[in-house]
């Protein structure tokens, strides 16, 4: 028995046979080529650096690894746009009419070789570098990187180095139970995604693909952070056994499916979806959700790798509107980092992207794009129950300057005689603390609220929730986090307006019956959190959660708020 | 046309990290710029970073940088900058 130990970035418990993915060895033929197709091949050769370039650029800035990762990508940044590997290439390939690809194979051989041969270890080491850039290149010309899912199958513990956030719902599709990665953080798009279709999954193990054999049985547990090859018979039976209290667990929770989750007393709470792709309406639908919460729309660039376009955009809104009617879908509006969106804008890097350029900042200094998806939003919202919110609202200058602009927008599709909203309802999302705490004010002129938490939390608590070393800081139950959720429902509730609750604190089993007593009625979860929600609200009954706030509040620290709440349930649970 | 003569004072020399920031500084300028490793007769092309992971240059190693354009003094003051601080700047501020 082998314990890897990673971080847990979707819960859950998978046992398998382990099916390694290794980075791929390539096999290239010298292909001659005619006079009359050099531009061709030349074409095919700055065609495929520019797409390299983007994957490259795409994964410096979606998955936050370690400096050292970044330092190393863009090192092979730097490689691709090498203006001897240009000269070189393109030489060849006039000089001695071949194919791109054995071009290509020849250079880096050549390279490789010059490094693997230098003394100082030091810098023979970068040969990986070399065949690192010259595996991405061939693999994108040959295109044929993606026949391995066709083998996947439900027994199948999925082991590779990284994880393309595009491929984790077609390995779900293959039935895949559980997936670990060599690299990778919590916030990175596959990590969202495996949450949200109930996919265990592990990453941050640097060996694994070196200890892991083909084949052998593998237990991936998405809580504890855990990766078990060949377990001894005891363990093997502890996680069967706790994989089949699980899967009896959601089997047991089925009937809440169609059913409206009511309090004891009779309180009606809807559990709504955070969703960032429309290929989860169908998780949506199977787990009986109330509409969507929070559709993250970043997913239009950052699956598309361009600027989408308003035809496209508003196709989208306008297809999961229709499919979830008369449900609400509430589109929060991109929430990039300039850094995100380096491919296409000549943003400067920022020292602190957190705290930079992103969010409704972004939208308002980028106008044409903030405009491109309010149109679409704007003519969308005609065919279904649409609500729009925007991000990283710090008090009423930012609201108020997105409300201008979303007013003129509305005024020239008008103009245009293009059919559009007129009523569309616009919400804030409370996520750093000045909004919280200027929540009155923002009460009087939006129509909803919807707190972040995952942000509140770290932009209160001044911690960076991917930053292992000061994880510990990272709380939901700060005493200071809780204070500001509290004024930002009681501020809602003083205007009325709704008021709703996404980001994980949402589905914390004990966290819930706090949030239910302040007053909240709507809570957005992840897809495959649904259920599980639904059952906790239907155990509670709200008049005795009335005395949860000042006890909540005469607390001080995260430990002590953490065992109330805790205790509580646990006293309370029927 | 500028030269200057720097000898390389970082521990592992002109590896990946440093190369990385030289050609990502260079490229931002017009001028042409070649570092030249006179011991061994080697002229390499500044903004490229296989050519310079080539030259494998340790600590110690003694370099003359050339710049040749329009913003050549530019490009030189922030290349210096960097090797006479160790290439760590950039580092710190990651």
């Amino acid at each position: 028995m082998r314990i890897l130990t990673g971080i847990g970035v979707s819960p859950g418990v998978a046992i398998g046979k382990a099916f390694v993915r290794e980075p791929q060895k390539f096999n290239v033929q010298c292909r001659h080529i005619e006079t009359h197709t050099i531009e061709d091949e030349k074409n095919r050769f700055f065609d495929s650096i520019k797409k390299t370039v983007q994957d490259i650029e795409h994964l410096i800035t979606t998955l936050s690894f370690s400096i050292e990762d970044q330092e190393i990508l863009e090192t092979h940044k730097m490689i691709l746009l090498d203006p001897e590997l240009e000269i070189n290439v393109l030489g060849e390939i006039e000089a001695e009419l071949v194919c791109l690809e054995f071009a290509l194979y020849n250079y880096f051989t050549g390279v490789i070789d010059v490094f693997d041969n230098m003394e100082n270890e030091y810098f023979s080491q970068r040969a990986i570098d070399f065949k690192e850039v010259a595996h991405r290149l061939l693999n994108y010309l040959s295109g044929e990187t993606d026949a391995y899912i066709e083998e996947l199958s439900g027994e199948h513990i999925l082991l590779m180095e990284e994880m393309p956030p595009s491929k984790v719902t077609e390995f779900a599709a293959h039935d895949v139970p559980g997936i670990c990665a060599v690299k990778g953080s919590k916030t990175s798009h596959s990590a969202i995604i495996a949450r949200s279709i109930g996919i265990p999954m592990v990453i941050g193990i640097p060996n694994l693909l070196k200890k892991a054999v083909e084949g052998e049985t593998v237990i991936v547990d998405g809580r504890n952070g855990l990766v078990i090859f060949s377990p001894d018979e005891d363990t093997l039976k502890k996680y069967k056994k706790y994989r089949w209290r699980q899967i009896k667990h959601k089997d047991d929770l089925k009937y809440l499916t169609g059913k409206p989750a009511i309090t004891r007393d009779g309180v009606r709470i809807k559990i709504l979806n955070n969703i960032e792709f429309p290929k989860e309406l169908d998780l949506i639908k199977q787990n009986g959700a109330d509409g969507v919460g929070l559709f993250r729309t970043e997913f239009l660039y950052i699956d598309k790798k361009e600027l989408p376009d308003e035809t496209f955009q508003y196709n989208i809104y306008r297809e999961i509107a229709e499919k979830l009617h008369p449900n609400p879908l509430v589109i929060r509006t991109f929430d990039l980092g300039g850094d995100k969106l380096s491919g296409f804008l000549n943003i400067k890097q920022e020292r602190n992207p957190n705290l930079g350029c992103r969010g409704i900042r972004l939208s308002l200094q980028y106008t044409d794009i903030f405009r491109i998806q309010l149109r679409a939003i704007l003519r969308a919202a005609v065919s279904g129950n649409i609500s729009v919110m925007f991000p990283m609202i710090t008090g009423l200058d930012d609201y108020r300057a997105a409300m201008k602009i979303l007013r003129k927008v509305r005024a020239e599709l008008v103009a245009e005689g293009i059919e559009c909203s007129e009523s569309l309802s616009v919400g804030v999302m409370i996520e750093v603390p000045s909004a919280a705490i200027l929540a009155d004010q923002l009460a009087k002129e939006c129509d909803f609220f919807s707190i972040g938490t995952n942000d509140l939390i770290q932009y209160t608590l001044a911690v960076d929730r991917d930053a292992d070393n000061v994880a510990r800081y990272y709380s939901g139950y700060h005493p200071a986090v809780l204070h500001l959720i509290e004024i930002t429902v009681n501020s809602a509730k003083k205007a009325n307006i709704p008021v709703s609750i996404c980001g994980e604190m949402a589905s914390e089993r004990d966290f819930i019956p706090f949030l239910i007593g302040l007053g909240i009625r709507q809570l957005s979860v992840s897809p495959s959190m649904t259920l599980i929600t639904k059952e906790q609200v239907m155990k509670l009954d709200s008049n005795a959660l009335a005395g949860i706030i000042p006890e909540v509040k005469s607390r001080g620290s995260i430990t002590e708020e953490q065992e109330y709440l805790k205790q509580w349930r646990t006293e309370h649970e029927y | 046309m500028i030269e200057h003569r720097i000898t390389i004072t970082n521990d592992h020399g002109l590896h990946a990290r440093p190369c990385t920031m030289i050609v990502k500084a260079a490229i931002k300028y017009r001028s042409d710029f070649q570092i030249i490793l006179e011991s061994e007769d080697m002229y390499i092309n500044g903004k490229s970073v296989l050519s310079m992971l080539q030259l494998a240059a340790p600590k110690g190693t003694e370099l003359v940088l050339k710049a040749d354009g329009v913003d050549e003094e530019y490009l030189m003051e922030e290349i210096v900058r960097m090797f006479e601080e160790n290439f760590e700047k950039e580092k710190l501020q990651a």
